[in-house]
């Protein structure tokens, strides 16, 4: 497996940051970048013309990881060529979040092929009910087929996201690339590092993922409450105070953040379900335990892959983090490179939500507010 | 640009003065910056999230303790509930195990008299017959007599005859036993019928006038008639209360107070025992009669049977076993109650309720 790496800013144009051979043979390139420097159609045309072959998946961020460095505002063009792993891409869009869960279905179906051992999927972070898209995908695919991923971001905004699969990075769309080959080694984990506080409340009104009531008062009302003076920064100061959730169906450890709310209703939209009869917990950041979180993610990656060094990282971390982690965000990601050491390439977003499985190898998850690092090795 | 208060400050204390800092310093101190008062801010945050998790958390605290206090207030309805109930199926037992008893007394009292009646009639005649025999044994004696008066007179042949009869049927004995045979089978039969008179008493056969009594005066005469059989045995007692006339059939209830009253001598058994006599109003149109001693007490598998007609624990010859299945049925008919109260070894105490008026 080799990987380049170059970074785009208007500033500064095309920098190279790794340059390990991929070159113009490369077949995957990961595009990682804000959403007007996703949208710069010469930057784009530029990596298609340095990677011909290559199928170019990728989505806006609320930020993007270049090695050890998280930037704002940058394009991340990470290319891959592998020597014995054939990828492919399958695309679908979605007009509104119930149709999620069949396009996960049609997803798994078009990449479900012979060979088939790992997806990498980038969704629209606000169009799509990220818990039903990855409840699709499983129900569509063997159980050994494992899928990380996540959601596309739009810095702190919540307005718009985009979504590339080789064609002009769109809006409701969601690519998946599949990876053929018994030769790709891959390793993955998540890790959030929250704490909950306070009461622990029953959530009394909800549909699918928006949540209206909260033991029987406004959801909505009680985040205003919390966040004081910040209440004028929702949706994106709701991050502060994700939820944690338990309910016996779901278990245990999920957690749940806000994607934007609706002053009329008294609702909120969060990233995954919020289910009636769960009970939910608000959550604080706690600084240590974040980056903690993160080397812990690291390390569940590199123990899956056993005694493979890993080649390529994707991290995606969530907005939330990012949000309270501020200028010391960076601080994450190379706990992240002191767990996998020098070699690999580290790429990667911030994101409005991570899939990863959680604990069971099929039990792939819709997770909000984690560290969530897929490591790729090729023997 | 305005720096945070605490960087102000530290900027003027090692660089003189805000506006003298070299411009190139300016990026740095705007990074700087940003860190103080998001520190500040997430710092006032934490502090908001938790006066307001305390605020909630007291508030659910004390919600807690207010449904405890309602939980135990329902606790204690409830236990109260359930007592109320307990003393209802207590008392439903009772009546119950009373309803039983009337039915086997009343059952038994049918029997009993139609036992009575039918005895009564033979033994009517068998007595009326034995009368008359007697008088004709005495004739036929005194026929006897007038013969051997005249015997001297017959001839020697004749003499002879008679003699040899008279040896055959042993006519001296036979003059001896003949009328205390007869005063035997009468006090036989008189015992025969004293028992169909209780019998006919303990099933309502008997008969007397109803009548506004002095029951005090009653137990005091009863108490006279026993005087013989307690006096050597216990100290009586009176407690007598306060008590209208009641209107009864005085000397049936005056039997009841005899046999109350020669049990509880006889419960004494060998020591010295004190028999209390207690008298009152039992609240509404009821008085009540106590006769109680510190006797043996009956054994709890006695209790239920005491009032079973022929029941007795007394040796045979003492006690007939009629005397309480009379009582009972004597306070029956007067629309009373016996209740019995007994602990072994510490003395049995009977109470008679009875309605002051019959209508």
């Amino acid at each position: 497996m080799k990987v380049d790496q170059k970074v785009w800013t208007v500033a500064d144009g095309w920098q190279v940051a790794e340059q390990r051979g991929a070159g113009p043979g490369a077949q995957l390139v990961l595009l990682f970048g804000a959403r007007a420097q996703l949208q710069e159609p010469a930057a784009l045309q530029q990596v298609r013309t340095w990677f011909p072959e290559a199928i170019l998946l990728g989505c806006s961020t609320a930020g993007e990881i270049c090695g050890t460095q998280v930037r704002d505002g940058s394009l991340v063009a990470t290319a891959v060529r592998f020597e014995s792993t054939r990828v492919r891409l399958a695309r679908t869009h979605v007009e509104g979040m119930e149709q999620s869960y069949t396009a996960g279905t049609t997803l798994a179906q078009a990449l479900s092929e012979p060979g088939l051992s790992h997806i990498l999927v980038l969704s629209d972070g606000l169009k799509v009910n990220g818990t039903e898209l990855v409840r699709g995908l499983r129900a569509a695919l063997p159980e050994a087929v494992v899928v990380t991923g996540g959601l596309a971001g739009d810095g702190p905004d919540f307005q718009h996201t985009l979504v590339c699969g080789n064609d002009t990075p769109a809006e409701g769309q969601i690519a998946a690339v599949g990876f053929y080959g018994d030769r790709l080694h891959i390793g993955f984990g998540s890790l959030g590092g929250w704490d909950a506080f306070g009461p622990e409340r029953l959530i009394t009104r909800s549909k699918s993922n928006v949540l209206y009531e909260l033991d029987g008062r406004s959801a909505l009302e009680l985040y205003k409450q919390y966040l004081g003076e910040h209440a004028a920064g929702l949706p994106a100061a709701a991050l502060r105070f994700p939820l944690a959730l338990r309910s016996e169906k779901e278990g245990h450890g999920l957690v749940r953040t806000v994607l934007g709310i609706n002053e009329q209703e008294q609702s909120m939209t969060f990233a995954g379900d919020v289910p009636e009869g769960s009970y939910a917990r608000l959550m604080k950041a706690n600084f240590d335990r974040l980056i903690d979180g993160a080397a812990g993610a690291a390390r569940s990656g590199l123990d899956r892959l056993g005694d493979f060094q890993p080649e390529l990282a994707v991290l995606i971390s969530c907005v939330g983090r990012k949000l309270v982690l501020k200028q010391r965000v960076e601080e994450e990601v190379e706990g992240v490179r002191e767990v996998l050491g020098p070699k690999p390439v580290l790429t990667g977003f911030y994101s409005y939500g991570e899939i990863c499985p959680n604990g069971a190898v099929t039990q792939c998850e819709l997770h909000n507010q984690t560290m969530t690092i897929t490591a790729l090795s090729e023997s | 640009m305005t720096y945070h208060k605490l960087l102000e400050r530290q900027l003027r204390r090692f660089f003189g003065s805000v506006e003298r800092l070299p411009p190139d310093l300016k990026p740095f101190l705007a990074a700087v910056n940003d860190a103080y008062r998001a520190a500040d801010e997430d710092r006032l945050l934490i502090e908001r999230s938790l006066e307001l998790m305390s605020q909630e958390l007291t508030e659910r605290n004390d919600q807690l303790r207010t449904e405890l206090a309602e939980r135990r207030v329902a606790e204690l309805a409830l236990l109260r509930e359930k007592a109320e109930q307990e003393a209802l199926i207590q008392q439903l037992e009772e009546t119950h195990s009373q309803l039983l008893q009337s039915e086997k007394m009343a059952s038994l009292g049918q029997l009993a008299a139609g036992l009575a009646h039918e005895i009564n009639s033979p033994v009517g005649y068998v007595n009326s017959n034995l009368g008359t025999l007697r008088s004709y044994v005495m004739d036929l004696l005194k026929l006897i007599d007038g013969y051997e008066a005249e015997e001297a007179g017959l001839s020697e042949e004749a003499r002879r005859r008679i003699a040899a009869i008279r040896e055959q049927v042993d006519l001296a004995m036979l003059r001896d036993d003949a009328l205390s045979l007869t005063e035997e089978s009468h006090e036989g039969l008189r015992r025969v019928r004293a028992i169909i008179r209780d019998l006919m008493d303990f099933s309502h056969t008997g008969d007397g006038q109803w009548q506004r009594a002095d029951l005090h005066k009653g137990l005091d005469s009863t108490l006279n008639i026993v005087s013989n059989e307690v006096k050597y045995v216990a100290d009586v007692v009176r407690e007598y209360g306060e008590l209208p006339e009641v209107e009864c059939l005085p000397s049936q209830l005056n039997q009841v107070f005899l046999n109350m009253l020669i049990n509880a001598a006889q419960a004494s058994h060998g020591k010295r025992g004190t028999i209390t006599v207690r008298t009152g109003r039992a609240g509404g149109d009821q008085v009540f009669v106590e006769i109680a001693d510190n006797g043996e007490g009956i054994p709890p598998e006695n209790l239920k049977r005491i009032f079973d007609p022929f029941f007795t624990t007394k040796p045979v010859g003492k006690g007939t076993g009629l005397g309480l299945a009379i009582s009972y049925g004597i306070i029956t008919r007067h629309r009373g109650r016996i209740e019995v109260r007994s602990q072994p070894g510490e003395g049995t105490t009977f109470r008679i309720s009875l309605p002051v008026k019959q209508t």
